[in-house]
């Protein structure tokens, strides 16, 4: 089952959403409170089987005239959904450009619609919808549960035991053998329970261990169903899983929330409806990555074998989750505010975005990026965000939601350009020597995104060079000496500069005036051309400060640069950036 | 021998079937092999027929669905009446059925609802196919087109030529339904009376060869009489017999009198559509004053009831005096409200008279149905009662009388232990389809079968197929 479009209106903090997602992954997005869970609350109160009791909280500001509403269209609709002893005849079509109708014509899929009604007397109503039918047909919980909905929220031990209606029950098919069991070891005690020799119970806990490894949940020894005596005396829910004897809700929580989700959506055959909140929750980078990685690859195995592929919606705050996910899953959700129309924005270009989730994914969770060109402008601001605080009421960048990004060279205009698509405030801070098109700027201009440059040709390293007095070009000198080894530098700036040799640079630069026919600006373009590698084939060039900890390291020199010559085009620019990021 | 199992895997297939060698069984037997099938049929007797039988063979309601073809499209035509287009309500003319099976042929062609079809049905069997008209068995092809499809029928009783349904076989069956076989096993005879069976076999490949019949066979009974109205031949011999009797005539005029003659002693059932009731429920409706409304009832009276004449030495009897003095007084309610009320009393009081008897049964029960509806206020008008009634009767099946008479449209399909056919030259004078209505009603013996003619040989022209 996919969803085709949901609905939702006047629930919790969302007033309106009409969102038609278009990938069957969706990675969801947002500033705090922008409307993820609640998305993922709407779709679960409407899809899943079990019974919701609604309370004035639940309506947007409390306010229960008006009632709150949540419809979803849902396609890829499992063989039992389609049949005409269950809602056949009640399919409604969508067409190939995306758009509903209520009568299916040629070759549209067939969908269902289903909504969810609660009013002020706060009894929520399931019906589905279809205009030619006179009236509408109620879905009962049975009904809903064809849907297949799996949510993976916080703390759900439920599905690691054998309890009523729980996935495990479901997997072993017929309890009577172990209910019978059950009474029989309930006289001759714990030890005697021999749940071991059941065979069903045993197999189902072999399917779920597997499940749960694919996912990447530890395993110690193996899982395998274990008595737990409660105080509510023996039932079916008093068999849980174990691994090596030890409950597995004792497990660690990724493991267990691994498991949890494995074994729920294993129990599903066509296509589950998977919501994740916080995949990461628990869980270490790496497996992080591989249960994101299990999931798309469940689907695009689905896909290869025409199974149904099913829907997985997720939300996170995990830089590497989303870096995982890839730029085709990113979904940008934002709730405005007062009138709190929620919208969910995917890319238009997800390739522009590439690089941002190669580099730095974390910046789509800020909500003002500024596009930096290169690794050396990325570690230049950096290591200078650290002395704005002191300027701004101890605040630094980050507590205002603005973050640097890295644009990886000539690729900062179109993820710029994609970003503020998304939605978030965007700028870019780029050199001067190559300068953007009349096409390019006139884009920018329109979609209101400054773009920070030093003008005049300039770029970082001449930028900086050309501010800097003698005695800053000596420390900058001095500090890329102890970076990148004297004779490196030292000869290939004897190189560059033809009137002194390697024994006058080694003297300071204070001197190299005396000695060469070149002026000081003439002088500090060599040195910058020479930083920078001007000129050189792209095999040949090294320069001096690319990469992040380089820039980074420039940067108390650059502020006291810029603190020195506060009208050159570097403190100029770099007090722009400063207030923007501050806005 | 077809077995169910290799049925399976044929894919689009026709097969033949003979009356009473299992067909009935081998279609639940073939829809209890899959995940769910949809068995389609004509009539609400048929779907009645193969729903017990499924119930007897213990095959869960789920793994099958039984509909008329008519009743499956009024459902899918009205689930989907975009594309479909079909007529508002119930169809009435002929153009409105069409109009349904076209419709619903349409919506077979968008994807969605062919999805709908897949996911509901992994087999189709269409049963009666020798009774499909052109559009019906476009709809078969359709439905062929997305789930394995199965026909069951019998060109040999394919009895509907008057009201077109007249595919050939050969030529526009088979080359979408190929022909896997026959069905062999005569099982309706089995224990009861297999030399009938074997008859009723051979007479069916002389019939289709259009070769005479001797009636003269000792397997069957033969009477040489040329009156049908000879009463000998419905009853002579049927003291010492059990079970159910059936007297078979083409004409429903003749059969109508058969019952008249022999005083209720056979019963008439009546058409799907009846006429007559609703004939009477017309004059009710549109009866303005105590006497229209009056003659409405008398005339039924006289279609429904044979009023034995008195004995030269009779007197009338103080009963049937009393009788009369009491339906005086009840007249004069037939005026009062929609006098429903009255004529309830009216009728009943007919039932207890001596000298009448009863020979339409069927269609007085439904009349008092009817009335007793109006009395209580649960329809409208007579025609809307009429109509209901005949609705419930259609949708539960009826019960037949323990001897009836009737013809072989009526009556096809069903089966009796004893099969009287009277005056069986009168065949040969129908306009169409002489032989299978023969066939038809020869084959709806099981124990013993009594044809009179006035000559032992009868011949029949070769039948269409």
């Amino acid at each position: 089952m996919q969803i085709r479009q949901i609905k939702v209106s006047h629930f919790r903090g969302i007033a309106t959403l009409d969102w038609t997602p278009s990938h069957s992954f969706c990675c969801l997005i947002g500033p705090g409170d922008s409307g993820k869970s609640t998305v993922l609350d709407a779709i679960e109160a409407l899809l899943s089987s079990r019974w919701f009791s609604f309370t004035e909280p639940d309506f947007l500001g409390c306010d229960t005239s008006m009632p709150i509403v949540i419809e979803a269209t849902i396609g890829e609709l499992s063989r039992a959904l389609k049949s005409d002893e269950r809602f056949g005849l009640y399919i409604r079509g969508w067409t190939s450009i995306g758009a509903l109708r209520d009568e299916p014509e040629e070759d549209d899929e067939p969908v269902l619609t289903l909504r969810l009604t609660v009013d002020a007397t706060m009894e929520p109503v399931w019906e589905l919808i279809c205009d030619r039918m006179d009236d509408p047909r109620t879905l009962s919980n049975r009904d809903r549960a064809l849907f297949g909905l799996v949510r993976l929220a916080g703390e759900d031990a439920r599905h690691l035991a054998w309890g009523q209606g729980s996935v495990l029950s479901r997997l072993t098919g017929d309890t009577d053998e172990a209910s019978a069991r059950l009474a029989e070891a309930y006289r001759t005690a714990r030890a005697s329970a021999k749940l071991n020799e059941i065979e069903s119970l045993t197999n189902a806990a072999d399917a779920a261990e597997g499940f749960a490894k694919v996912l990447g949940a530890y395993v110690e020894g193996a899982y395998e169903p274990g008595l737990e005596l409660g105080r509510s005396g023996l039932s079916s829910g008093s068999i849980a899983l174990h691994d090596s004897g030890v409950p597995l809700r004792l497990a660690g929580m990724g493991s267990r929330r691994l498991a949890t989700l494995a074994i729920q959506k294993s129990a599903i055959a066509e296509g589950a409806i998977v919501l994740v909140d916080e995949i990461e929750h628990g869980l270490e980078p790496h497996r992080i990555i591989g249960a994101i990685a299990q999931l798309k690859g469940d689907q695009a195995k689905a896909a290869t074998d025409k199974r149904p592929v099913g829907h997985v919606l997720m939300t996170t705050h995990s830089d590497v989750a989303l870096g995982e996910a890839g730029e085709n899953s990113l979904h940008v959700i934002k709730t405005t505010r007062p009138d709190r129309l929620t919208s969910v924005t995917t890319p238009v270009t997800p390739t522009s975005l590439r690089p941002l989730l190669r580099f730095t994914p974390r910046s789509l969770f800020a909500r003002r990026i500024l596009v930096c060109e290169g690794y050396t402008e990325v570690g230049l601001l950096l290591g200078l965000r650290e002395h704005w605080p002191a300027r701004h009421g101890n605040k630094p960048i980050e507590q205002l939601g603005a973050t640097i990004a890295d644009g990886n060279g000539g690729e900062a205009y179109a993820m710029t350009l994609a970003l503020a698509k998304l939605g978030y405030t965007t700028a870019i801070y780029r050199d001067s020597d190559n300068s953007l098109s009349a096409d390019q700027q006139a884009k920018l201009a329109a979609a209101g995104i400054p773009v920070f440059e030093y003008g005049g040709w300039l770029y970082t390293e001449l930028a900086i060079f050309s501010a800097a007095n003698d005695a800053r070009v000596q420390e900058l000198l001095h500090h890329a000496r102890e970076e990148r080894g004297d004779d490196f530098i030292d000869n290939n700036l004897a190189a560059k500069i033809d009137d002194i040799n390697v024994e006058c640079i080694r003297l300071g630069f204070e001197c190299w005036g005396l000695l060469s026919a070149k002026s000081g600006e003439e002088l500090r373009v060599a040195i910058s051309e020479v930083a920078a590698s001007k000129g050189k084939e792209k095999k040949d060039k090294k320069p001096w400060f690319k990469d992040q900890r380089l820039g980074r390291s420039l940067a108390p020199f650059v502020w006291n640069i810029a603190a020195e010559a506060t009208a050159s085009p570097l403190a100029v620019t770099l007090a722009a950036i400063e207030a923007w990021l501050y806005a | 021998m077809l077995e169910a199992a290799d049925l399976v895997s044929l894919g689009n297939a026709a097969i033949v079937a003979p009356a009473g060698h299992g067909k009935t069984e081998i279609i639940a037997n073939v829809a209890a092999l899959g995940r769910r099938a949809l068995i389609l049929t004509h009539t609400h007797a048929g779907v009645h027929a193969i729903r017990s039988r499924m119930k007897r063979l213990g095959v869960h309601h789920s793994a099958v669905v039984v509909d008329t073809i008519a009743g499956w499209c009024m459902r899918y035509a009205h689930a989907f009446p975009g594309v479909a287009k079909p007529p508002p309500d119930m169809p009435k003319t002929g153009e409105e059925w069409e109009q349904l099976y076209q419709g619903a042929v349409l919506a077979l062609q968008v994807l969605a609802v062919r999805e709908v079809v897949t996911a509901s049905y992994d087999r189709i069997l269409i049963d009666e196919y020798q009774d499909c008209g052109g559009s019906q068995h476009a709809l078969a092809i359709a439905l062929s087109g997305i789930v394995p499809t199965l026909i069951f029928g019998d060109p040999m009783q394919g009895i509907f030529e008057f009201a077109g349904a007249t595919l050939k076989w050969d030529s526009e069956i088979h080359p979408s339904f190929p022909l896997a076989g026959k069905l062999n096993t005569p099982h309706r005879w089995n224990g009861k009376n297999p030399a009938l069976g074997e008859w009723i076999a051979e007479t069916r490949i002389r019939l289709m060869n259009g070769d005479a019949i001797d009636l003269a066979d000792p397997r069957i009974t033969f009477r040489e009489s040329n009156d049908a109205f000879d009463m000998s031949t419905l009853f002579e011999g049927i003291d010492g017999k059990e079970g159910s009797f059936a007297a078979i005539h083409c004409n429903k005029r003749i059969c109508y009198g058969l019952a008249k003659a022999a005083s209720g002693g056979y019963q008439a059932i009546e058409e799907v559509a009846a006429g007559r009731l609703n004939e009477f429920a017309n004059a009710w409706d549109h009866a303005t004053t105590t006497n229209r409304r009056l003659d409405a009832i008398t005339g039924l009276l006289a279609d429904c009831f044979q009023q034995k004449d008195l004995a030269k030495d009779e007197t009338v009897d103080p009963d049937e005096a009393e009788m009369n003095a009491a339906l005086s007084e009840i007249e004069v309610g037939l005026g009062v409200g929609n006098g429903a009320e009255a004529a309830a009393q009216f009728l009943g009081l007919f039932r207890k008279r001596p000298r009448w008897k009863l020979y339409r049964s069927e269609l007085w029960r439904d009349t008092e149905r009817a009335v007793s509806e109006l009395a209580a206020g649960r329809a409208k008008t007579m025609v809307d009662a009429a109509g209901s009634i005949r609705q419930r009767v259609s949708n539960s099946g009826r019960k037949l009388p323990k001897r009836t008479v009737s013809t072989p449209l009526l009556l096809k399909g069903l089966e009796f232990d004893h099969v009287i056919v009277p005056d069986a030259t009168h065949f040969a004078k129908e306009s169409k389809a002489q032989a299978k209505l023969f066939y038809v009603a020869i084959s709806r013996a099981t124990r013993s079968l009594t044809i009179s003619s006035s000559s032992r040989w009868i011949s029949l022209p070769i039948p269409n197929s």
